[in-house]
C-alpha cells in the first residue's frame, strides 16, 4: 500500500492541472478579497471573510475539476492494468488515489483559508483569530470530505476524464434542482432536497453561526456523503473490467 | 514440471457469448508459449484473466503453483493490448513510475530502456511516439521488478519488419539470458514459430491443443511436389510401381505424402518417357497447420 500511495504522490504531483487549479483558487481568493476590501473600505474586516474562502471562490466547482482529471487518468491512459497487472488489489489501488487525492484537497482547501488570512494580515496589518472561525474552518473541511468522496466516486464511476468533468461540474448541482422541482409540482413544501446538499452545509457553516444543531448536521450528512460515495465508488471499481 | 500458469476450465461469458470456454492451459517454467488463435478467439480475454483485469464466470488459475493470485501478479510483467503509457511524460518518467510500484532502481530503468532501444529518445514525450517506440516501451515496463513470467499480446502488431526483428530478438534474450518464462500471442504466425517452444490453440474460445515446437514439426505434413509434362500418366505410374503410397494431383502439380525416394520416382518417370521439370520437397508451415486446425 505504501508503495501505491508514493506512486499516487508522485502522479499527482506532476500533474500541471494540480498547479493550475491551486492558481486559479488562489487568484480568485486575491481577487474577490480586494473587491470586498474596495466596496466596504474602513468596514473590511479580514476576520469575517476566512470563514468565507472556500464559498466565496466557486472552490468546490474547481476541486470537481481537479479530481475529475485525477482519477479519472489511469482509466483514460489505460494505464490502471499496468497497476492491477502487478497484483494489486482493487481495494488497495481504490483507497490509496482516495487518500492521495483526499490530502490534497484538504491542502487546497487550507491554503485558500491561509490565503485570506495572509491577504488581510498584510492589508490591514491585524487579522482576529477566533474559536467560532476555527470552528467554522473544521466543520467546513470535514464537509470538503464529503464533497471529495462525491467527486472522486463520480470520476471513478465515469472513468473518462471529460464526461467526469461535466458531471462533477453539473451533476449534483442539477440533480437537486430537478428533486426540489418534483417536490414543489408534488406540492410538499416543508422539505427541500437542497439541504441535504454539502454545498447548503458549507454555505451554512461560512454564514451562519455554529449552533449545536448545524454542528450535528453538517458532521451527519458530511459523514453520510463520504460513506456512502465511497462504497459506490469501491463497488464499482472493483467490478470494472479493464 | 514446474508450472507458472496452470488454469483449471477457466470460462468468460459476456452476455451471450462465450468468449473463453473451460481452457485448461499449462505453461512451464522456460517455456516460450506461443498462444495462437483468431480474432476474438479468446486469447486477451484469457490473459485478461490471468492478470486481474477481468474475472471468470467459472474455472480456476494457479500462477506459481498457488492459488495465492495476488502474490502471484507480483512476479508478471504484462504488455496486453496497446501499451498503457502516461502520454504527457517521457520514457524515463514512465519507467520510473511504474518502477515505484513494481520495483526497479534508476540503474536498471536505464538497462532496460537501453535494452528496447530507448536509452537516446532523452525528454521527449511519449505522445511524440511512434507505434514501434511505445510498444517497446510497454515491454520495457513489463520487464520492471524481473518478472519471471512475461505475458505479451500482440507485441509486434504494426511494427516494420525491422521492428519486429528486435522485439523477437529482445523475447528470445530474455527467455535465454534471464530464464523469464514468455506467454506470447501473436497473429503473425511464422514469426511466432521461430521463437516458440510450446504453443495453445484457441479456437471459439475453446483450447483445442497444447503441442511443443517438436511435436508441432513432426506433425506439419511432408509431401513431394512433382512437376511434370503429364501429371495424369505420372500419377497412375507413381501409384503403379509404389504399393500403397498416398499421391493426388492439385493444381497440375504431383503430391506425394508417403515417405519416398525422390531420385527413385525421378528415374522411373524418366524411363517411362515423362519429361520431369522439377521434383521439390516441401513441408507444410505451421500457417498451414494452423489453417487446418481451426479453420
Amino acid at each position: 500500500m505504501g508503495k501505491l500511495i508514493g506512486f499516487e504522490f508522485r502522479k499527482i504531483l506532476g500533474m500541471k492541472a494540480l498547479y493550475f487549479c491551486f492558481l486559479i483558487v488562489a487568484l480568485i481568493i486575491v481577487f474577490t478579497a480586494n473587491l470586498s476590501k474596495s466596496l466596504m473600505g474602513d468596514y473590511f474586516d479580514p476576520s469575517s471573510m476566512i470563514p468565507l474562502s472556500i464559498v466565496d471562490t466557486s472552490f468546490t466547482m474547481i476541486l470537481g475539476v481537479l479530481l475529475a482529471i485525477y482519477a479519472c487518468d489511469d482509466y483514460s491512459n489505460g494505464t490502471i492494468k499496468n497497476i492491477y497487472g502487478r497484483g494489486y488489489s482493487r481495494f488497495s489501488v481504490y483507497f490509496s488515489k482516495y487518500f492521495v487525492s483526499l490530502f490534497i484537497s484538504i491542502i487546497m482547501a487550507v491554503l485558500c483559508f491561509v490565503i485570506t488570512y495572509l491577504f488581510g494580515l498584510i492589508t490591514t496589518g491585524h487579522v482576529e483569530l477566533t474559536t467560532e472561525m476555527f470552528q467554522s474552518i473544521g466543520l467546513q473541511l470535514v464537509a470538503i470530505m464529503g464533497f471529495h468522496a462525491v467527486f472522486f466516486a463520480l470520476a471513478t464511476m465515469i472513468g473518462k476524464s471529460g464526461g467526469a468533468v461535466a458531471v462533477n461540474l453539473l451533476g449534483p448541482t442539477l440533480l437537486f434542482l430537478i428533486l426540489d422541482l418534483v417536490l414543489s409540482l408534488l406540492k410538499v413544501e416543508n422539505f427541500t432536497f437542497s439541504d441535504y446538499w454539502l454545498g447548503s452545509v458549507i454555505n451554512d457553516l461560512a454564514y451562519d453561526e455554529i449552533s449545536k444543531e448545524l454542528l450535528i448536521r453538517s458532521l451527519i450528512i458530511s459523514g453520510s456523503y463520504t460513506v456512502v460515495f465511497n462504497l459506490l465508488g469501491y463497488f464499482v471499481s472493483s467490478e470494472k473490467e479493464m | 514440471m514446474d508450472l507458472i500458469v496452470k488454469t483449471e476450465n477457466l470460462t468468460k461469458v459476456y452476455g451471450q457469448k462465450t468468449a473463453v470456454n473451460s481452457v485448461n492451459m499449462h505453461i512451464e517454467r522456460g517455456d516460450i508459449y506461443g498462444f495462437i488463435g483468431k480474432n476474438g478467439a479468446g486469447k486477451t480475454t484469457t490473459m485478461k484473466m490471468l492478470l486481474g483485469t477481468s474475472y471468470p464466470n467459472r474455472g480456476s488459475i494457479e500462477l506459481f503453483g498457488s492459488r495465492n493470485l495476488i502474490a502471484g501478479r507480483k512476479k508478471i510483467g504484462s504488455l496486453v493490448e496497446s501499451p498503457a503509457l502516461y502520454k504527457n511524460c517521457t520514457a524515463y518518467e514512465n519507467m520510473k513510475r511504474m518502477a515505484m510500484i513494481s520495483g526497479g532502481s534508476s540503474k536498471q530503468i536505464k538497462e532496460i530502456l537501453e535494452l528496447v532501444g530507448l536509452d537516446k529518445v532523452g525528454r521527449k514525450k511519449v505522445s511524440a511516439f511512434s507505434f514501434g517506440m511505445k510498444q517497446r516501451l510497454g515491454i520495457g515496463l513489463s520487464l520492471l521488478g524481473n518478472p519471471e513470467l512475461l505475458i505479451l499480446d500482440e507485441p509486434i502488431n504494426g511494427l516494420d519488419p525491422g521492428g519486429i526483428k528486435e522485439i523477437r530478438d529482445i523475447i528470445l534474450n530474455l527467455n535465454k539470458e534471464k530464464q523469464i518464462t514468455i506467454l506470447v500471442s501473436s497473429h503473425i504466425l511464422d514469426e511466432l514459430a521461430k521463437i516458440t517452444t510450446r504453443y495453445g490453440i484457441i479456437n471459439n474460445g475453446s483450447l483445442t491443443e497444447e503441442i511443443t515446437a517438436s511435436e508441432l514439426e513432426s506433425r506439419c505434413s511432408k509431401r513431394l511436389a512433382i512437376i511434370t509434362n503429364d501429371p495424369e500418366a505420372s500419377l497412375t505410374i507413381i501409384k503403379d510401381r509404389f504399393n500403397g503410397i498416398q499421391a493426388d494431383i492439385k493444381d497440375g502439380i504431383v503430391n506425394v505424402y508417403s515417405p519416398t525416394d525422390s531420385a527413385a520416382i525421378n528415374q522411373i518417370l524418366t524411363n517411362s518417357g515423362i519429361f520431369v521439370c522439377e521434383i521439390t520437397y516441401i513441408q507444410d508451415s505451421f500457417e498451414e497447420y494452423f489453417i487446418r486446425r481451426i479453420g
